[in-house]
C-alpha cells in the first residue's frame, strides 16, 4: 500500500510504514540528515531534517514523523531553512579552526563528509562561533582511528554498536552537554574495551571522523565528488564515480554475509561494505569480513603452477603442469586415489571436483572438512531425520523465546549470527541458556549459564529430557504424531535424575531443572507461538544452538543425538521460532556437502546405490561409476601405509597437515604418497609436500556461488581480475580431465566442456531436487534462496519439518548412554585437560588471516587461555611464554590467565602462530560413527619457559 | 492477613501509645534540611541527655515540617500534651530542652519557636503554654493548607501505622471496596488535579489515555528526579510522608488497570530513596502492595529506580530510557508514552507530588479538591522558598495565592533592608521576574502569560546585590552542563550561549552579543529535542525583558553595577579539558 504527501508543492507517492523523511528521500529533494542512516532506526538527534507541515505545530524532524495521507511538507520555507542554517552552522562550529575557514575542498582535507555537503547546500560559508576544543583522537585501535576532531556528535556509531546492528555496545555518549564525547566504558581507549573491531561504526559515520588507518585504502567519503543532482548522498552514489561496487558473499564462516567489493585503481580491492540487502547478514559485517580482504592481494600468493624436482619447487607453464598431473593420475584411477575438497570454494568448484573423482577417477574417496567439524551432526541427523542440516533460519533465533547455545563461542566464530542472538535476547526478551565449560561472551547475555565437565553432554541432555517427562513439558501431541523409538529411549533417559547428573557434570541439579524448562516452555515470545495443521499444545518456540563442543569428541554423535531427541520431545522442529542448529564454520561447507564432495552421497545427499549411480550415469553421458562407499579423510590418511591404501592425492583448498589431529603422525602419513597435487591459493604446509602446486583463484575472482549456515545459496561474483596465471577451481579441474579424457582416451571430455559457473550450476540443479528451482537469474533477481527449492517458483523454506521429515512422516528417538567421557584423560603427567578452538581475529589454521595485516595486528600471537588457580598452582604469571606438552608434542605461547577457563582446563586456538600449532598436541581418537577426531579433549601439563626462549 | 479494619484498629492504639502514653515524645527533623543543619550531632546529643537524666522517652526521627530556616529542629510532647518547638537546636541547647522541658516538665519558652495543640485521646485539645507563640500564628504557617504535606514533620515516615493512624490507606481501602476504577478516575478528573513536574496537564486526562489502552501490561511511572536548584518539595514528601505517595501510585494503577509502577529517584538523594524503599517494603508486608490487595483482586508492584546523576533524566522519555538501562536521554514524539513507554508499553508519568494528592482526592472528594484555587489552577502548590529571603523552606499554600504575599508575607520579605531584585521561578529554565512584576496571582495560565511558570514550584529571590547578567550565567552554566549532548541546538547552542555570557561578565561583550544569542536561542527554542533546549533560552530571553539596561551597561559602558562582575568566576568553558 502506498501513502501520497505533497512536499513543496509536489506530489508524492511512497510505502506505507515509512517517515517524512524516508518521503522526502524518496522525492529528488535534497535535505540534510546527519544523524539518520538509511539503514537505522531515527535518532532525531541532528535536528538538520526539520520541515513544517501543515496543521502540526513548530518544525518536527521528518525522520521521526510518520509519513500519512495527505500530508503538506514543506522543506524550504524560510523559517525551516534559517533554523536548519543555524543548527548547522552551530555543528559546524565543533570542527577544527581551519576546516571554517572557506573554502571546503571536496575530497581533500577539511571535507567532512554529509556535514560538508549539508553546509554547502544551506550557503554557509564560515561559522560565526569559536571552534571548540576537541579530545585527541583514539588512535589504540590497530584497524581504525576515531578521530574526536571530525566527530559531530550524532550518535550513529554509537546506535550502530548498540540497537542498531551489532549489540556490542562498545562505544557510547560519555560526558554531557559541552563535554559530550564519544568513548568506551570507563573512558579507556577503544582497544581495551569490549570492541570486537566489526567497524559497524566506520561504516555509519556521516563525517569521516572514523577511518580506518592504512593509507592504501581510500575512504568511500573521501573519494567520491558531490552527486551532481544535490540528492543525498547514499553509500552507493558516493562510490559510483570513482569505485567499481560489486556484491558478493563474504568468504570466511558459515553465516553467509553479504558484502559489496569496492574494487579502485589497478584493479585493487580497497575497501570492503556491509550489505543491508542481504537477507543473512542484514547490513552487519565482523572485522574479518570488512577488514579481511587483503589477503586476496597478498605477495604470497600463488601466481604460477609449481613442480617439484630434486625437492625444490619450480615454477611452470600450466600445459606442463597439467600435462604433469594428467599423466601421473592415470596410474591411479580407482580406490588408490583420494581428493579432499574444499570447503571455502563454491559449490560449483564442489560439483566439478567430485565428478571429476568419481567419473573419471572412478573413486569415491571424497570427503571434505565437514568430517572434523560436523560430520556427528550430520550422522545423528540423517539418523533421526533424514536430513543434514541446519533446520531454520537466524531469523528464527530473533522470533524464539529461548536459545540454548551449547558447546559453541558465537561471538568468536560466527559474529554475525551471534550479534543476532543479542538482539533477541536485548531486544526481544528472548531467554539465553548457554552450556559451556569456558565462560564465552555469550555467557554475559545469559539467562543460565551450564559449566557442565567436557565430555559429559550426554549425561547433561539425557537429564534435561528427564525433567522434561518429569514434570510432563513434553509437546505429547508432536511426539505420538511424529516420532517413533520414545519408548525405547525414554527407558534409558528416566535414570538420568538432575541429582545424578550432577554428579557426573558437576552441574546444579536446579540448573538442569530450569534449562529444561525454560528450553521446553520458554516464558515468552516475541512472535506468537505457530504450528502448521495446529492444534495440540503450542508454547513458545525454542532454538537449540550447536558447534563443535558437541561434534568433536569421541561422544561426538551421542552428543548430536542428545540434542535432537530433546527437540522431538520438546516438538521445538518445524515451526517458526524453533529448530536446530549446527553453526556452519566454513563459508561453503554446507554447499560443498549439498554439491556431493562426500565419500557415501551424491550432489543433495542421494545416498550411493544402483538407483542413484544409474540417475547420474544417465546424465554425466552414459559413463559408469563405483556405487560402493568411499573412505572419510581420516581414514583416507590412516590408510596411505597401506598397500591397498590411497596413494595419490588430489587437495584443494584445504590443509590437512595443520587441521588434522596428532600432526606428527599426520605427516609421516602424508610422506608416505606417490603423487600429491595441491591446488589453493597459497603455500602451506600440505602444499609443501606436494609433487605440484596448482595456484587457484580465491572468492573474489571468480564466479560462484556459496550456501551458507542457513541453507541459503547465495551469489559470489568476480570482482577482480585472477591474480598472476591462477584459474578458478572449476576451470583447472575441467582443463584437468579433458586432458586425462584425451590421454586415456576416453570419450567424454564434453562432460568437463563448461564456459560459465551458471552452467554447472543448472547442470547441478537438474541432478539435485534440493535446488531444482534455483538459478543465477533468481539469485540475481531475488538474492539469497534457502534450499529445499524444488520448483523455479517455489520462494525457498525458511525452516524444514513442518509437515513431515525425509526420513518418513516419523523422527526416530536414538538413545545413548554417556559412555567414558574421553579417549585421554588426565593423570598426573598431564594434569590439564586442552581445549581447542577459533579465534575472532584468525581462521581456522590462519593460512589466510597471517597475511592480514589489520587481523595480524589485533591479535599477533598465539595465547594460551588459563584459569588464574592453575597459574598460581603451576607458577605461571599473565603474559609469561608457557610450554604446553602432550604425549604426542609441545608448543609455546603466551599464558592468559583469565576466568573465562575453568581450573583444570586449558585453551588454545587452532591458529597456527609463530610455529606453534594446537594440532601437534591433541589426539587422533574418533568418534566411532561419524570418524571425527577429538579435538575438544586431550591431557596436557604446562610449564613456565625461562626467558632466553 | 489482617483485615483493614484490624490494621487501623492496631495502628490507632499505637499513635495513643505514642502521643499519649507513658513516655514523652521528641521528633527531630531529619530531612535533607535537617541533616545539612546538623540534626545528627542534635540526636546524639538528645540521647546523652536522656541517659544523663536518667529519663525514658520515645525518640522519633521525622521529616520536614517546612520550616527549614529553623532546623535543626527539635519538637517535644509531653504525654497528652502539645507539641513544642525548638528551632535552630545545638547540642548544647538540646541537653538544656532535655533536662527541663523532657525530665523537668518545664518548657523553655525562650528557647521554644511555638506550640501546636495536639488532639487529646478523649477529643479535647490541649491549649497554650504561658510565653510560646502559637505555630500555627507564624507568617509561613499563617497562610498554609496543608493537603500533601498534612503528615510533613509530624510522622515517622519509616513507621507505617503513623500514616495509617493519620488517616493512612483509607482512600485505598474505600477504593478497592466501594469504588470502580472509573470512579475513582473520575473523582481525581471532578478535582481539576493538574500535573505539579511544571506541564500543568490534566492528571486525570493523562490517567484516561493509559485507563483506555487495553495492553496487558502497563506502567505508571513517578518522576522524583527533581533536579532543579532550589526545589526540594519532591525529595521532602518522599523523606517525609513516603506512604501518601505509595498509596497514590497504587490508587493510580487501581484506576487506570496497571499493575506495575515505578518511582524513579536521582542517584544520591539517598534519604528519599532509602524511605521510599522501606515504605514499599512495610506496604507489602501490610498487603497494600503485591498480589490481591486487601482481598480485592486487584495486584499492583511497586519498585524504586534510580538515575545516574543526571538533570535530563527527569524528562520523561530520557526517564524511561534510564530506567531501562540506557543513557538518559529523550526519546522524539510522537510516539508518545501512552502508547509506546517503558519497555515499549503504555507508561503513565506523574510527578510525586501530583500522585501524592490522590489519596485525600479520593478521601474527601474531587468537588472538595476542586473548591481549593483559583480558577482552572484547582487545589494547593507546595513552594519551595530560598534565597535572599528572611524565612527560607517549604510551605503548602491554596493557588491563586499573590506572589507578593508570599514572598514578603509568608517569607518575610528580603532580610538586612536590602531590596528585592528579582525572583526566579519554575527551576532553571523557568526564567525571571523583576521586582516590579511581582504583585502577580500564582496561577499556571497568568504566570505563563507573563513569561513565567510555576514548574515544580521553587521560587528563589535576590536582593540588589546580585548581578543579572551573572545570574543569567550561572543558570545557563547550569543548562550547559546538565544538557544531555544528544540534540545538536541544545548541545552547541547552551555551549555557545555561555560563552557569550561569559564574555559579557567579563566585560569584553561587543553590541552584537545580544543578537548572537536571540538568534541562537530561537534555533534551540524551534529546534530541540526535549524542553531543556526547547525551553533553555528563557533565563536570557526574561532577564534581557526585564533588565536589558543591565546587559548594556556591561557590554557598553564596560561596567557592572552591583561590581559582581568585577571579581573572577569559575568558568565552565574554560575548565574543559
Amino acid at each position: 500500500m502506498t501513502t501520497t504527501l505533497t512536499i513543496n508543492n509536489k506530489s508524492v507517492t511512497v510505502p506505507d510504514g515509512g517517515s517524512v523523511l524516508d518521503a522526502i528521500n524518496a522525492s529528488d529533494i535534497y535535505i540534510s540528515q546527519l544523524c539518520k542512516d538509511p539503514d537505522m532506526k531515527a535518532i532525531g538527534a541532528c535536528r538538520t531534517c526539520l520541515v513544517e507541515i501543515h496543521g502540526v505545530r513548530g518544525f518536527p524532524a521528518s525522520c521521526s514523523v510518520p509519513a500519512t495521507e495527505g500530508m503538506v511538507v514543506q522543506t524550504d520555507s524560510d523559517d525551516v531553512r534559517r533554523i536548519r542554517s543555524g543548527v548547522i552552522e552551530l555543528t559546524m562550529a565543533m570542527l577544527p579552526e581551519p576546516a571554517k575557514s572557506p573554502p571546503f575542498v571536496k575530497g581533500g582535507w577539511g571535507d567532512f563528509g554529509q556535514l560538508t555537503t549539508a553546509a554547502q547546500q544551506h550557503g554557509i560559508q564560515s561559522p560565526r562561533w569559536q571552534s571548540r576544543p576537541r579530545e585527541e583522537t583514539d588512535e589504540s585501535n590497530t584497524v581504525f582511528n576515531i578521530a574526536m576532531e571530525s566527530c559531530i556528535l550524532c550518535g550513529r556509531c554509537a546506535q550502530a554498536c548498540q540497537d542498531g546492528h551489532q549489540f556490542i555496545g562498545a562505544i557510547d555518549f560519555l560526558g554531557a552537554g559541552g563535554n559530550s564525547r564519544i568513548g568506551t566504558f570507563m573512558d579507556k581507549p577503544l582497544a581495551d574495551s569490549i570492541c570486537t573491531t566489526c567497524g559497524q561504526c566506520l561504516s555509519v559515520c556521516p563525517t569521516g571522523a572514523i577511518q580506518v588507518k592504512e593509507q592504501s585504502v581510500v575512504s568511500v567519503q573521501l573519494s567520491a565528488t558531490p552527486a551532481a543532482d544535490g540528492a543525498p548522498l547514499t553509500a552507493d552514489k558516493l562510490t559510483a564515480d570513482s569505485l567499481r561496487s560489486v556484491s558478493t558473499t563474504c568468504p570466511y564462516c558459515g553465516v553467509g554475509c553479504g558484502i559489496k567489493v569496492q574494487v579502485g585503481d589497478g584493479d585493487q580491492i580497497v575497501e570492503v561494505l556491509d550489505d543491508p540487502e542481504n537477507l543473512s547478514s542484514v547490513g552487519m559485517l565482523c572485522v574479518k569480513g570488512r577488514f579481511g580482504s587483503s589477503f586476496v592481494h597478498h605477495p604470497d600468493r600463488l601466481t604460477t603452477p609449481l613442480i617439484k624436482e630434486g625437492g625444490e619447487f619450480r615454477p611452470a607453464t600450466w600445459d606442463e603442469a597439467l600435462d604433469l598431473v594428467a599423466e601421473r593420475l592415470t596410474h591411479y584411477r580407482g580406490s588408490s586415489f583420494g581428493t579432499l575438497c574444499s570447503a571455502k570454494a563454491t559449490n560449483e568448484d564442489g560439483y566439478i571436483q567430485q565428478k571429476f573423482s568419481r567419473l573419471l577417477m572412478q573413486s569415491n574417496n571424497i570427503d571434505h572438512c565437514t568430517r572434523l567439524c560436523h560430520s556427528p551432526s550430520v550422522e545423528a541427523m540423517l539418523t533421526s531425520l533424514g536430513s543434514g542440516a541446519t533446520s531454520n533460519s537466524y531469523t528464527d533465533y530473533e522470533d524464539a523465546g529461548c536459545l540454548v547455545v551449547i558447546g559453541c563461542d558465537p561471538t568468536s566464530n560466527h559474529p554475525v549470527a551471534a550479534s543476532r542472538m543479542r538482539r533477541a535476547v536485548v531486544e526481544r526478551g528472548t531467554k539465553l541458556v548457554v552450556i559451556n565449560p569456558r565462560r564465552i561472551d555469550m555467557c554475559d547475555y545469559a539467562d543460565l549459564w551450564l559449566r557442565a565437565h567436557p565430555g559429559t553432554d550426554v549425561a547433561l541432555l539425557n537429564g534435561m529430557a528427564q525433567v522434561i517427562l518429569d514434570e510432563g513439558l513434553q509437546d505429547q501431541t508432536f511426539v505420538t504424531n511424529r516420532t517413533e523409538g520414545f519408548e525405547e529411549w525414554a527407558k534409558v533417559v528416566e535414570t538420568y535424575t538432575p541429582q545424578r547428573v550432577e554428579e557426573i557434570t558437576g552441574v546444579p541439579a536446579e540448573d538442569i531443572r530450569q534449562a529444561a524448562r525454560l528450553y521446553a516452555i520458554p516464558p515468552t515470545s516475541s512472535i506468537p507461538p505457530f504450528r502448521k495443521g495446529g492444534p495440540g499444545r503450542i508454547s513458545p518456540g525454542s532454538c537449540l544452538i550447536w558447534g563443535m563442543g558437541i561434534t568433536q569428541h569421541t561422544n561426538g554423535t551421542a552428543n548430536a543425538h542428545g540434542l535432537l531427541n530433546l527437540s522431538l520431545l520438546a516438538g521445538q522442529l518445524g515451526r517458526p521460532g524453533s529448530g536446530i542448529s549446527p553453526l556452519r564454520g566454513q563459508n561453503n561447507v554446507q554447499g560443498c556437502g549439498d554439491a556431493g564432495c562426500l565419500p557415501n552421497a551424491m550432489p543433495g545427499y542421494q545416498v550411493l546405490s544402483q538407483e542413484t549411480v544409474v540417475k547420474f550415469q544417465n546424465a554425466w553421458g552414459g559413463h559408469g561409476f563405483p556405487e560402493e562407499h568411499g573412505l572419510v579423510i581420516t581414514e583416507m590418511v590412516d590408510s596411505m601405509k597401506e598397500s591397498t591404501g590411497i596413494k595419490a592425492m588430489y587437495i584443494t583448498g584445504e590443509n590437512p597437515l595443520l587441521s588434522e589431529p596428532d600432526l606428527h603422525h599426520a605427516q609421516e602419513m602424508f610422506e608416505s604418497l606417490e603423487f600429491l597435487v595441491v591446488q589453493d591459493i597459497f603455500m602451506h604446509e600440505t602444499a609443501q609436500m606436494a609433487d605440484v602446486v596448482l595456484p587457484a583463484t580465491s572468492f573474489a575472482e571468480k564466479d560462484g556461488t556459496f550456501t551458507n549456515s542457513e541453507r541459503r545459496v547465495q551469489r559470489v561474483r568476480k570482482a577482480i581480475e585472477p591474480r598472476g596465471q591462477s584459474r578458478p577451481d572449476w576451470e583447472i579441474i575441467s582443463d584437468l580431465a579433458k586432458r586425462m579424457c584425451h590421454k586415456l582416451e576416453l570419450d567424454f571430455a564434453d562432460q568437463f566442456d563448461y564456459g560459465h559457473p551458471s552452467q554447472i550450476f543448472d547442470e547441478m540443479a537438474r541432478l539435485t531436487p534440493i535446488v531444482s528451482g534455483i538459478n543465477y537469474d533468481r539469485l540475481d533477481r531475488e538474492g539469497g534462496i534457502q534450499w529445499p527449492c524444488p520448483t523455479a517458483d517455489h520462494p525457498g523454506t525458511p525452516y524444514l519439518y513442518a509437515d513431515s521429515f525425509p526420513r518418513g512422516p516419523r523422527a526416530l528417538f536414538v538413545p545413548f548412554e554417556q559412555g567414558p567421557v574421553a579417549a585421554e584423560m588426565p593423570n598426573r603427567r598431564f594434569p590439564l585437560i586442552l581445549n581447542t578452538g577459533r579465534l575472532l581475529y584468525h581462521w581456522h589454521g590462519g593460512t589466510i588471516t597471517r597475511r592480514v595485516t589489520n587481523l595480524m595486528a589485533r591479535s599477533p600471537e598465539l595465547q594460551i587461555a588459563i584459569s588464574p588457580q592453575d597459574g598460581q598452582k603451576y607458577g605461571i604469571e599473565d603474559g609469561q611464554m608457557i610450554r604446553v606438552s602432550s604425549r604426542r608434542g609441545q608448543l609455546t605461547g603466551r599464558a592468559l590467565l583469565t576466568d573465562r577457563e575453568s581450573p583444570g582446563g586449558i585453551f588454545i586456538p587452532f591458529v597456527k602462530l609463530s610455529e606453534s600449532a594446537a594440532n601437534f598436541l591433541t589426539n587422533a581418537a574418533y568418534d566411532p560413527t561419524s570418524k571425527i577426531p577429538e579435538y575438544k579433549v586431550c591431557a596436557v601439563r604446562v610449564e613456565a619457559v625461562g626467558l632466553d626462549c | 492477613m489482617a483485615s483493614f479494619e484490624e490494621i487501623a484498629a492496631e495502628s490507632q492504639q499505637r499513635w495513643e501509645e505514642l502521643t499519649a502514653g507513658g513516655q514523652p515524645w521528641i521528633r527531630i527533623g531529619t530531612a535533607l534540611c535537617g541533616k545539612a543543619a546538623g540534626c545528627d550531632d542534635v540526636i546524639e546529643a538528645i540521647e546523652a541527655a536522656l541517659q544523663q537524666n536518667g529519663v525514658a522517652a520515645q525518640v522519633s526521627q521525622v521529616g520536614c515540617l517546612g520550616l527549614c530556616f529553623a532546623e535543626p529542629l527539635v519538637d517535644v510532647q509531653l504525654p497528652g500534651g502539645p507539641r513544642v518547638f525548638y528551632g535552630s537546636v545545638t547540642p548544647e541547647t538540646a541537653a538544656e530542652i532535655v533536662a527541663n522541658h523532657v525530665a523537668g516538665g518545664a518548657p523553655l519558652a525562650h528557647l521554644a519557636l511555638g506550640y501546636l495543640a495536639a488532639g487529646g485521646s478523649d477529643g479535647t485539645v490541649n491549649s497554650a503554654l504561658d510565653g510560646i507563640p502559637d505555630l500555627n500564628q507564624h507568617p509561613m504557617r499563617v497562610v498554609e493548607n496543608r493537603v500533601v504535606l498534612r503528615n510533613a514533620g509530624t510522622i515517622d515516615p519509616e513507621d507505617i501505622h503513623q500514616y495509617i493512624a493519620n488517616d493512612g490507606y483509607h482512600a485505598l481501602n474505600q477504593a478497592l471496596t466501594e469504588m470502580s476504577p472509573e470512579e475513582v478516575l473520575e473523582q481525581v478528573n471532578t478535582s481539576g488535579l493538574r500535573g505539579r513536574g511544571g506541564a500543568a496537564f490534566s492528571t486525570g486526562t493523562k490517567w484516561r489515555f493509559l485507563a483506555g489502552s487495553n495492553a496487558p501490561q502497563k506502567y505508571i511511572l513517578c518522576n522524583c528526579e527533581e533536579g532543579d536548584p532550589g526545589a526540594f518539595n519532591d525529595k521532602a514528601i518522599l523523606e517525609s510522608d513516603p506512604q501518601t505517595l505509595v498509596e497514590g501510585i497504587i490508587l493510580a494503577g487501581y484506576a487506570t488497570g496497571t499493575s506495575h509502577a515505578y518511582i524513579f529517584i536521582r542517584h544520591g538523594h539517598d534519604g528519599p530513596i532509602d524511605r521510599a524503599r522501606a515504605a514499599i517494603v512495610q506496604a507489602q508486608e501490610m498487603g497494600f502492595l503485591g498480589e490481591n490487595i486487601l482481598d480485592s483482586g486487584f495486584s499492583f508492584h511497586l519498585e524504586v529506580a534510580l538515575t545516574g546523576d543526571s538533570y535530563v533524566a527527569g524528562e520523561e522519555s530520557a526517564m524511561m530510557e534510564a530506567i531501562e538501562g540506557k543513557r538518559a536521554m529523550p526519546r522524539f514524539r510522537p510516539p508518545f508514552p501512552a502508547q509506546v513507554g517503558l519497555f515499549g508499553k503504555p507508561s503513565n508519568i506523574n510527578n510525586v507530588k501530583t500522585l501524592a494528592y490522590v489519596p485525600q482526592i479520593i478521601s474527601r472528594g474531587g468537588e472538595w479538591f476542586a473548591g481549593i484555587g483559583h480558577d482552572q489552577s484547582t487545589g494547593t502548590v507546595i513552594l519551595c522558598l530560598t534565597g535572599d529571603l528572611k524565612y527560607t523552606g517549604m510551605i503548602e499554600v491554596p493557588l491563586g495565592i499573590n506572589l507578593k504575599d508570599v514572598l514578603y508575607e509568608a517569607a518575610g520579605g528580603v532580610p538586612d533592608g536590602k531590596a528585592l531584585k528579582l525572583v526566579q521561578t519554575g527551576g532553571p529554565l523557568g526564567g525571571v521576574l523583576g521586582a516590579g512584576n511581582i504583585d502577580i496571582l500564582l496561577d499556571f495560565e497568568i504566570l505563563r502569560s507573563a513569561g513565567a511558570i510555576l514548574g515544580s514550584g521553587g521560587i528563589i529571590a535576590a536582593n540588589e546585590d546580585n548581578c543579572v547578567v551573572d545570574l543569567t550565567r550561572s543558570l545557563i552554566a547550569f543548562c550547559q552542563y546538565e544538557s544531555c549532548g544528544k540534540c545538536f541546538p541544545c548541545r552547541m547552542g547552551m555551549s555557545h550561549l555561555l560563552e557569550v555570557l561569559e564574555r559579557i561578565c567579563r566585560l569584553e561583550g561587543v553590541p552584537e552579543d545580544l543578537d548572537l544569542m536571540r538568534k541562537v536561542g530561537q534555533d534551540m527554542q524551534a529546534g530541540s529535542l526535549c524542553g531543556h533546549g526547547q525551553l533553555g533560552f528563557n533565563p536570557v530571553a526574561s532577564a534581557l525583558r526585564y533588565f536589558g539596561e543591565e546587559f548594556d551597561t556591561h557590554i557598553l559602558d564596560r561596567r557592572c553595577p552591583t561590581e559582581v562582575c568585577s571579581v573572577p568566576r569559575f568558568s565552565p568553558v574554560a575548565s574543559r579539558r
